[in-house]
């Protein structure tokens, strides 16, 4: 036996301490969210133009070793700034300038969805002043995160920079910026018909020329309210895409009834192209009007479909189909020519469609038994966690002449649904402990606590093998879809 | 063979409490990236984390009222922080509220020595707020005999550099893994075993010391 094993399994075997909360957590937070509030509130301040009489209150005073670096990084920056101005300004007098000014028009043209001249820009930046500079230190508070940001924006799109100009500054004594000329390549959200957009930005120019960047456009650019745009490297687009697609997933099914119920009523389904529409006659006088939408079959996922053109009856906009990819879900009804309206889903759910086909449909309805019962105790449960059994006791009696029962204490590894911020859990199991306790003991398992179990009104909870843990997160997955 | 330096699982009867468990990486990302502006968010992390980092400090100091403002520091340095906090599969939220919380940890003791206070700050106010592991079935000596034996070996550990000391207790009080307390610690995984491994034999001869091994 080795010198430090006895060591540790004292130090295994030490009783160790954990404290009761008192008020020092309430008051705390209270304080934590106050100092927030007053950040957020003193950004917000800054983010006004600035006056004379403009004072900004800076809540959290940093340490000066926080400050220090932070200065002389925004110093040797400004600094930077200054010089490459100085240089672009000189070579630009040189060389009556490299790239020649846009006219008002020409920047019009392109894009004339905000007709912007870049000498009329809308939001001025503040002169640097000693706030601005401290700013730094709170500003990526402000910077949203890269979901945030496309969720925000209105049209995100791949643009190469091609070239670059000073824009004059607003107010005497601005920092110098640059309009950059951006060429659209391809639009990820939204629609925009410029093939080229100008956007302002406070960065050197020579950063941005020659790269392909995903350019974020918020509302109020698009409107030309202003003309700074979110700019992120090419290097996102994988996650830009990600994030859109599921976006899109969430939104397009909220409310529907489960995809796999219309996959298994569906007779056949294809994937099919919206190619024109036109006004569809009203089966009864008086009612609202409809178009027929002609979709071209392009692939049959289920069931069999011999005829190249499906035409489905709609009340939505035909603009909102023609030119897509569709999925048609086809009724029995619809095959037998009984019932005009196809079902049409994104094509986004072609993977998830594929899926659910390639399950046997015997596996399905028997999973789908099983499900219902784990199903019900998923989406009862307030908490679910994985947790190991660390040991188990007698418990406490609640009564004279209770039956015996077994306290069970577990370590929680892993929380799956809801909020856990208890380190071990005990809960009581309804037998004397025994040679049953000690299966539970040293193994994995999942718990279910229900919303009683965390007021702390019992301490039963529902144990499951930890076998089932896969099948739990895609009960909760599917949930949260 | 000695097996310390494998992370093998936990002994089962552990007597101690654990850290909370972390939330679920993807519902952490998103909670940390809300939180950098969401103030309501930022008080859903305290709460996952407030108790775990308490506790983490108590344990360290022995006092109540310097974990209490320990614990201020943590989460004021995090509020500090967040901002510039990356999320990543590597370094988790708690890992790096446990490295801030390690390090006022640190400079508590430096402090205490500066000033040579060599007294153990066990008060006895504390105890109706200490629990151990049944607290429904623990009256106040059982706990009393309890916070004593944890105490001396507390005092034990608190005679050895801050490094083992860190390293000890992240490991044997808090439960965590070589890998999580690496990232806390800023070390490589070797290292960190080393440490442990290092500060269990220093650790030996101290309480050999004072015939406490018993």
């Amino acid at each position: 036996m080795q010198p430090t094993d006895n060591i540790e399994k004292l130090l295994s075997g030490t009783p160790i301490p954990s404290v009761n909360d008192g008020p020092h957590r309430a008051a705390l937070k209270q304080e934590l969210l106050a100092q927030m509030q007053a950040m957020e509130k003193s950004m917000a301040d800054q983010s006004q133009p600035s006056g004379p009489g403009l004072t900004v209150a800076m809540p959290i005073k940093p340490p000066r070793h926080i400050v220090r670096p932070q200065w002389i990084a925004a110093a040797v920056a400004a600094a930077v700034v200054v010089v490459a101005t100085v240089i672009f300004v000189v070579k630009q007098s040189a060389d009556r300038m490299a790239i020649a000014p846009r006219k008002p028009t020409e920047v019009a043209e392109a894009a004339p969805a905000r007709e912007v001249e870049v000498e009329s820009l809308a939001i001025q930046p503040r002169p640097v002043t000693r706030e601005s500079l401290k700013e730094g230190l709170i500003q990526p508070l402000r910077r949203k995160s890269l979901e945030q940001s496309v969720a925000d924006a209105q049209v995100i799109v791949v643009a190469t920079a091609l070239d670059s100009a000073a824009a004059p500054p607003k107010v005497p004594g601005d920092l110098p910026e640059n309009a950059v000329r951006f060429r659209v390549t391809r639009v990820l959200k939204g629609e925009l018909d410029a093939k080229e957009i100008i956007t302002r930005s406070p960065t050197p120019a020579d950063e941005f020329i020659g790269r392909e960047w995903i350019v974020m456009l918020s509302p109020e650019f698009l409107a030309g309210r202003h003309s700074y745009a979110g700019r992120y490297g090419i290097k996102f687009e994988p996650e830009v895409k990600a994030m859109l697609a599921k976006s899109e997933l969430v939104v397009e099914r909220e409310g529907l009834p489960p995809l796999e119920d219309e996959i298994a009523k569906a007779q056949v389904i294809v994937v099919a192209t919206a190619l024109d529409s036109a006004p569809a006659p009203p089966k009864v006088k008086g009612d609202a009007p409809e178009n027929a939408i002609r979709f071209k079959v392009t692939r049959v996922l289920k069931g069999k479909w011999t005829q190249e053109i499906v035409t489905s009856r709609t009340l939505a906009a035909p603009e909102d189909y023609i030119g897509k990819e569709w999925i048609l879900m086809l009724s029995p009804n619809f095959v037998a020519g009984k019932y005009p309206y196809a079902g049409a889903l994104a094509i986004q759910f072609e993977p998830t469609v594929k899926a659910a086909l390639a399950e046997p449909e015997r596996n399905r309805q028997r999973r789908s038994l099983k499900e219902r019962s784990l199903e019900q105790s998923v989406s009862d449960a307030q908490v679910i966690v994985v947790a190991t059994a660390l040991d188990a006791t007698p418990a406490p009696a609640k009564r004279p002449r209770d039956l015996p029962e077994t306290a069970i204490r577990f370590r929680v590894v892993r929380v799956l649904k809801g909020k856990m911020t208890d380190e071990v859990i005990t809960i009581r199991h309804p037998s004397g402990v025994g040679a049953s306790a000690d299966e539970f003991i040293g193994k994995d398992w999942v718990v279910m606590l229900s919303p009683e179990f965390v007021a702390g009104k019992h301490s039963y909870a529902g144990c499951y093998t930890i076998k089932i843990e896969a099948e739990v997160k895609a009960i909760l997955a599917k949930e949260k879809k | 063979m000695n097996d310390l330096t494998g992370d093998r699982a936990f002994p089962l009867n552990h007597a101690g409490h654990f850290p909370a468990p972390a939330l679920p990486p993807d519902e952490e990302t998103e909670l940390v990236q809300r939180a950098k502006y969401d103030p309501p968010a930022f008080g859903e992390l305290y709460d996952v984390h407030y108790r775990a980092i308490l506790n983490y400090l108590y344990r360290r100091t022995l006092s109540i009222a310097a974990a209490e403002e320990l614990t201020s520091n943590t989460f004021f340095k995090a509020l500090r922080g967040l901002p510039t906090y990356q999320p990543r599969p590597s370094i988790r939220f708690r890992s790096w509220l446990y490295r801030i919380a390690t390090n006022e940890a640190g400079m508590y003791w430096r402090k205490r020595k500066a000033r040579r206070e060599t007294r153990l700050p066990s008060d006895e106010n504390d105890l109706p707020r200490i629990i151990f592991v049944w607290p429904e079935i623990e009256s106040p000596e059982i706990v009393r005999e309890k916070q004593k034996q944890y105490a001396l070996v507390h005092q034990a550990l608190s005679r050895l550099p801050e490094r083992y000391q860190s390293a000890l207790a992240l490991r044997y009080f808090e439960g965590l893994s070589h890998e999580e307390i690496a990232v806390i610690l800023g070390k490589r995984v070797g290292t960190i075993k080393s440490l442990v491994h290092r500060g269990l034999a220093k650790l030996a001869k101290l309480m050999a010391k004072i015939g406490a091994t018993e």
